[in-house]
């Protein structure tokens, strides 16, 4: 049977605090990204959890103009079944394109950082979308002819006081 | 001694170890929670998961053996990468699992006193979470004016049958809520350009219960933290505290994983004193991963 190498019992203390430091740190530097800034609380090791709307309550909207200035819409996080279900049934890829645009979707509504648009935005591009009304579908057809594109995020929350759920820009 | 050093093979050994809190026991209560964790991890690598969940598994199968530890370690740090890769959208009680495959990590290396730094992390990490949860209530006004436990409440994710039978209205008053609230969830020109939509007249009894829930979940979240702080003082309360917190919020929530490690943490801090709280905890514990597994939740908390 193997014996392990005894470490003191002062050396295993000091690295169990230093576990403890590390939480700690992480916890603070949580806190303040996520009281004074756009960070959720609810994610990132900073044991928030259930004092703000969840992440699942931010919307992410892809919004793209054509050359006629019409602007298409789409949520793409969360993203809806039926634009999932499109995705399946048009080109290859495209569902797996599709995915990917929706976690880097997920994580700009989570973290509220505004460096990721240009991702987002490049990982959209590689997914062929058709009009479809205001609204935008992945399909096989003629694409949308982006002029410009951008990203908006949206965090729904209730006003218990005021009756109202209201829409504030993240 | 270190976690591999009090091996147990048999049914009575692991009610006895249960029962005198051995390491290999507590050891066994968090391979199964890492297991169940990252078996319902839907956004991470799933090789690794299940990597994961390999090392874990045979790392307490083994852990008398030099591969069991290696496996044990080579477990936390696969934990470790998962966390630093995404760590963004790390569940707060992935964090804390975290925390504690690399504390048992580096009790597979050691011979090290192992209750006393199990007790004295296990304090630690526990008054970090409620400590902290704490903070963050105090300091947002979203969850001090009572829109949190109102949107779960009017959204109808708990007690809505229960208060409907205090309350006609309240089915109804759910429904209607959930109307609005898919309104503006999937509108963009409601969300972008009139900013909000009504919630339905919910009454003075909802309002009362709404606000009172929120305050009572801050008195017994500073009461948990002063517990874990005076613990002494406290004794047994200590547990009740945990274990009572532990029932109220799972009837507010699923958060399975999440409380099954706050039990586990309370089941490290019995001593003599508190030996009979050990076997309510492991009860629970096993309740609520199962059920988390089965997907299964009572239906009069809806």
């Amino acid at each position: 049977m193997f014996d392990p190498p005894a470490l003191s019992e002062r050396r295993m203390t000091f690295f169990v605090r230093a576990i403890v430091l590390v939480a700690d740190i992480v916890a603070v530097v949580q806190f303040s990204q996520s009281v004074f800034g756009p960070q959720t609380r609810w994610k990132g090791g900073g044991f928030g959890m259930y004092t703000e709307p969840h992440p699942y309550r931010r919307f992410a909207w892809l919004i793209l103009t054509d050359e006629t200035g019409q602007e298409y819409r789409q949520r793409i996080w969360p993203l809806p079944r039926e634009i999932r279900d499109a995705a399946s049934a048009s080109a290859d890829g495209a569902l797996e394109d599709l995915k990917h645009l929706e976690t880097l979707a997920y994580r700009r509504a989570a973290s509220g950082d505004v460096a990721l648009d240009q991702a987002i935005l490049d990982a959209a591009r590689k997914i062929p979308w058709q009009a479809n009304g205001d609204s935008l579908t992945p399909g096989s057809g003629e694409p949308v002819s982006e002029t410009q594109s951008r990203i908006e995020v949206y965090e729904v929350a209730y006003d218990i006081g005021a009756g109202v759920i209201q829409s504030v820009p993240k | 001694m270190s976690v591999a050093a009090a091996p147990a093979v048999s049914a009575r050994d692991w009610l006895k170890a249960l029962t005198d809190k051995a390491p290999r026991f507590w050891l066994g209560l968090f391979t199964v929670i890492v297991c169940v964790h990252l078996y319902i991890t839907p956004h991470a690598d799933a090789l690794l998961r299940w990597a994961a969940i390999i090392c874990f598994v045979s790392g307490l199968a083994m852990a008398e053996r030099l591969l069991g530890r290696a496996l044990q370690i080579a477990g936390a740090i696969i934990v470790v990468g998962l966390l630093l890769v995404d760590w963004m959208l790390f569940a707060n009680h992935g964090f804390l699992i975290a925390y504690f495959a690399v504390f048992f990590a580096a009790c597979a290396i050691t011979r090290a006193d192992f209750w006393k730094q199990a007790v004295w992390f296990t304090r630690a990490m526990m008054a970090l979470v409620m400590g902290a949860a704490l903070c963050h209530k105090l300091v947002s006004p979203y969850f001090m004016n009572g829109n949190l436990l109102g949107e779960m409440l009017l959204s109808g994710q708990f007690y809505t049958r229960i208060l409907n039978q205090l309350y006609g209205g309240t089915i109804d008053i759910v429904e209607r809520t959930r109307e609005a609230q898919a309104q503006i969830h999937t509108n963009y020109d409601i969300q972008s350009t009139i900013g909000a939509v009504d919630l339905p007249e919910i009454g003075l009894f909802l309002l009362v219960v709404i606000y009172a829930m929120t305050m009572v979940s801050v008195v017994v979240q500073g009461l948990l933290e002063a517990a874990l702080i005076w613990r002494r003082s406290f004794g047994i309360w200590l547990h009740r505290l945990i274990f009572g917190f532990s029932v109220m919020v799972y009837s507010l929530t699923a958060e399975n994983v999440f409380l099954s490690m706050n039990l586990m943490m309370g089941y490290a801090l019995t001593d003599e004193h508190s030996r009979s709280m050990r076997l309510p905890y492991v009860i629970f514990i096993a309740y609520l991963l199962i059920s988390r597994v089965l997907l299964y939740r009572p239906v009069f908390l809806h």
